[in-house]
């Protein structure tokens, strides 16, 4: 959420501060407004004790605090207009939102589902909040609510195979994999011709190493969905997991005709080359890569390799470091 | 040959390759016969609120008293409670061999007396007296433990020469691998000593309680990710008794950004000066380039062996060297998390590793794996891999059944092609209990002629398993193992390289002062030789670069061998 609207948010609150209080709030709200965050901190630190402590006002400098990304200090700021105000009010609605967004960017997923249920169905409640508290639930291994959640974000009946299929995909960013199978499986019975159910299910089990039954089902997903860039991709890279380089050309050849804006199955066909020998179609195709794609650096960490099988040691120094740099620059 | 002793410790007339199609090879779990009953204290049992709990420490394999048979050494940690005054907290352990498949807990004279966090272990006579000395890494002050010789009388058996030494250190550093290396081939050997990360109990986040403190929606303990890192150290021997640190003027200090873990002392670009490569946990791993002018450069990236094939950064636990496809140039093995697989870097020769892993035929595992070996289990002249692991988090298995905290150990026949297979369930039962276990050691306890293992387990005694390669009713392959002593090189000949010849075929191993994750090997050379009954001829390079050439070599017996002094 932007803070500009957040700001916004606070507007009617104004008519719970004392009117004395009014004008010194309105320069505060302004300066949020305007994202001057340590001015209106300073503002609210010149008021006295009284005013200082009152649940607005330290509503106010938690909202500070938050879109200065002090998500810690946030809550210990907002907690109290959490709980001095009353369910449903709006100041509650917003500190609610707040504490869960805070909760959440700390990693305190228990507390950020808390705070997010809060808001749920009130206009603070956007797919942005949605998605936020589906992750939650699914964190906390609330699978049947974090479904429910996600399809009311994708609009779609949350008992609905699509359903399933968009709340194992979130289960899958989350690292989930496990909890995942079976909400594909669960897709797959309700529809069993239902795009891209066979496709996760072929990654997950060649993320567990099964790769001839990964290899099956993404067959099975190109059947029915033969313009499927992705699953072509994902077969060629599959049978490089076997070692299988002739079998995993066509593939990848297939999925960047039918996409050629991806730069993923240019760089597993230029390691496909490499490790057949052919250095000028892996130089080539890497290249290509990285022209669409200059900050892979697995894209720089094969063309190096390309170029050192070459013996061209300088040309696969720069490579390396370059991969290097791009790679620092992506660690958190 | 000049200056050669033999020791001739059995002789199997009989030598023939066992089942051929087969692997030949069990291993019994002789811990509690053996003698080694204390568990090795590590953190909480079932569940760990912080990192310093989870990384455990290693194991080591080496004879103090040189009687010729390998004693025990066992590190340990510590409770986040502490321990009261009744109950003392758990220092190290040393078990000397007596010979006859037991072990004499010596720990109350050993003079060890250094409870806390302890980590790595590397083995050395850093002061070339004779005897074996040993160095520990800790979460807090490192100690350097002199052997006094004193085997035959009373007194301690240890000293803590650390101070003595030069090597007190100011605030809490958290010490992981540490080598003894010749870094300078003067005769002396200097000390390698990394840090993993910047830990203070004080200020760290509990679980839960952060980004990097969720593993699949369950809260743990919190890192690597999110602590600052640390540099690494360098010390020079002085050839004094002390030692200096160059950790700046060497170029080890500089190297930045990485959790570093296990070390290992290899030449892996054949110019017989000794380079160290680091496995570094969720960061690019280091390989230190020995300069030859007494600095290091950190080649890893070019030398393809900071990341996986595709670049991606690994969690580098445990290391094994050896040379697993006969080419006679020494590979590395390394061990990752769960849903990783290890990586084998296949040396070039070239200056350059490749990625073989998947070649070689491993592949991603529910197992956090730790210590490891290229080790030849069945002396048929291809090195095995053998790994433990043990997962990090013990709460995991409450949700996630495919990620239990104990695991089995897992065992890889090399099938002489280049591939491993996975033999893990072939080899007796002992092999597949489940352990929570971290370091592990490779050697011949028991003088049989077949490589035992030795590992360290979280919060359990150790675990001795005796390999029945060898047995009483069974003569086995048969094998060649070389004790090395240096008189103008370092004593311990750590970084010697021993080169074999059965026909054509060419057998190479370097020796080591630490592999396998945080423990040391028995120092003497084992090699497995097949059917042959003696090597045509051999080669010694010592540490300080002079090569000595072996003529015919019998099988099936430890050769010590020292150093010609001219």
């Amino acid at each position: 959420m932007t803070p500009l609207l957040l700001v916004f948010l606070v507007v009617p609150l104004l008519t719970q501060a004392p009117p004395a209080d009014n004008a010194g709030i309105v320069q505060i709200q302004s300066l949020l407004q305007t994202g001057k965050h340590d001015e209106a901190l300073a503002e609210i630190a010149k008021l006295d004790d009284a005013t200082r402590n009152l649940p607005l006002l330290k509503h106010l400098a938690g909202l500070a605090l938050y879109q200065k990304g002090n998500y810690q200090q946030a809550i210990e700021h907002l907690t109290p207009s959490f709980e001095q105000t009353p369910k449903g009010a709006a100041q509650h609605l917003q500190a609610a939102h707040l504490l869960g967004m805070s909760h959440y960017f700390l990693g305190h997923m228990p507390e950020a589902l808390r705070f997010l249920a809060e808001i749920e169905a009130s206009s603070l409640d956007t797919s942005e909040t949605q998605y936020l508290r589906g992750v939650c639930q699914l964190q906390a291994q609330q699978v049947d609510e974090g479904r429910k959640t996600f399809a009311r974000m994708f609009s779609l009946p949350a008992d609905s195979a699509a359903a399933h299929l968009i709340n194992a995909q979130m289960m899958i960013r989350q690292q989930l994999e496990e909890f995942a199978v079976p909400e594909l499986e669960k897709a797959m019975a309700l529809d069993p011709e239902l795009p891209e159910v066979h496709f996760l299910l072929g990654e997950l089990a060649i993320y567990k190493s099964d790769i001839d039954r990964g290899v099956e089902l993404l067959k099975q997903e190109i059947a029915l969905n033969p313009n499927f860039a992705m699953a072509y991709y994902r077969l060629g890279e599959a049978y490089t997991r076997q070692l299988k380089w002739d079998e995993a050309v066509s593939p990848l050849q297939k999925s960047i005709w039918l996409n050629p804006f991806f730069s993923g199955p240019f760089i597993v066909l230029g390691k496909v080359y490499l490790k057949k020998g052919d250095l000028t179609n892996a130089e080539s195709i890497l290249k290509r890569a990285l022209a669409m794609d200059v900050n892979n650096y697995s894209g720089h960490h094969l063309l190096a390799q390309v170029y050192q099988k070459a013996g061209r040691q300088d040309e696969a120094r720069k490579e390396f470091q370059a991969a290097e740099r791009l790679r620092s620059d992506s660690q958190p | 040959m000049t200056s050669v002793t033999s020791l001739l410790i059995c002789s199997l007339l009989t030598a023939n390759l066992l089942h051929a199609n087969g692997f030949n090879v069990s291993f019994t779990d002789v811990t509690k016969e053996a003698g080694l009953v204390e568990p090795i204290v590590y953190g909480g049992i079932d569940k760990k609120r912080y990192i310093i709990e989870t990384n455990g420490c290693g194991v080591a394999f080496a004879d103090f008293d040189n009687d010729g048979w390998v004693d025990i050494l066992t590190l340990t940690g510590s409770r986040l409670e502490g321990f009261s005054a009744e109950k003392q907290a758990p220092t190290g352990k040393v078990y000397l061999n007596q010979r006859n498949g037991t072990f004499k807990d010596v720990t109350v004279q050993s003079g060890l007396n250094s409870p806390g966090w302890a980590s790595a272990v590397t083995v050395g006579d850093y002061d070339n007296d004779g005897w074996t000395d040993f160095f520990i890494t800790y979460w807090g002050q490192n100690h350097l433990y002199r052997n006094r010789g004193q085997w035959k009388t009373s007194g301690p058996l240890f000293e803590d020469v650390t101070d003595r030494a030069g090597l007190g250190q100011t605030g809490t550093r958290w010490g992981s691998g540490c080598v003894f290396v010749d870094a300078d081939r003067d005769g002396d050997l200097d000390l390698f000593v990394a840090n993993y990360l910047k830990f203070d109990l004080q200020t760290a986040p509990t679980p839960g309680k952060g980004p990097n403190c969720l593993w699949k929606g369950v809260p743990v303990n919190c890192g690597p990710r999110g602590f600052p890192t640390d540099t690494n150290l360098f010390f020079r021997n002085r050839g004094d008794g002390t030692f200096e640190d160059v950790s700046q003027a060497s170029g080890i200090g500089r190297v930045q950004g990485k959790f570093a873990m296990t070390a290992l002392v290899t030449d892996y670009n054949n110019d017989s000066w000794p380079d160290i490569y680091v496995a570094c946990d969720s960061t690019a791993c280091i390989l230190y380039r020995n300069n030859r002018d007494g600095t290091f450069t950190d080649v890893a990236l070019e030398a393809g062996a900071a990341y996986s094939e595709d670049g991606q950064s690994q969690a580098g636990m445990g290391i094994a060297t050896g040379d697993y496809d006969g080419d006679g140039l020494l590979d590395i093995f390394k061990t990752h998390f769960a849903d990783d697989l290890p990586v084998l870097y296949r040396n070039t020769g070239e200056g350059y590793f490749e990625d073989a892993s998947r070649a070689a035929g491993f592949d991603h595992t529910r197992y956090v794996q730790w210590g490891t070996g290229l080790a030849d289990l069945d002396n048929d002249t291809w090195p095995d891999v053998f790994t433990v692991a043990g997962n990090v988090y013990p709460e995991v298995e409450a949700r996630l059944k495919e990620y239990p905290h104990r695991n089995p150990r897992l065992v890889y026949r090399n099938l002489g092609n280049g591939k491993f297979q996975d033999v893990s369930n072939q080899v007796g039962p002992a092999v597949q209990l489940p352990h929570s276990s971290r370091g592990c050691a490779f050697g011949d306890y028991d003088n049989d002629g077949d490589l035992d293992v030795l590992t360290m387990n979280m919060n359990e005694p150790p675990q001795l398993l005796r390999n029945e390669h060898i047995a009483p009713t069974r003569p086995g392959n048969n094998w060649l193992a070389l004790q090395l002593v240096g008189t103008r090189s370092n004593r311990s000949a750590i970084g010697a390289r021993v080169r074999l010849w059965i026909g054509q075929r060419v057998l190479v191993q370097e020796l080591t002062s630490q592999a396998s994750y945080y423990s040391a090997n028995d120092p003497r050379l084992h090699f497995g030789l097949g059917s042959a009954t003696s090597v045509d001829r051999g080669e010694i390079r010592w540490p300080n670069g002079n090569v000595q050439i072996l003529q015919t070599l019998q099988a099936n017996q430890i050769l010590k061998i020292e150093e010609p002094r001219d």
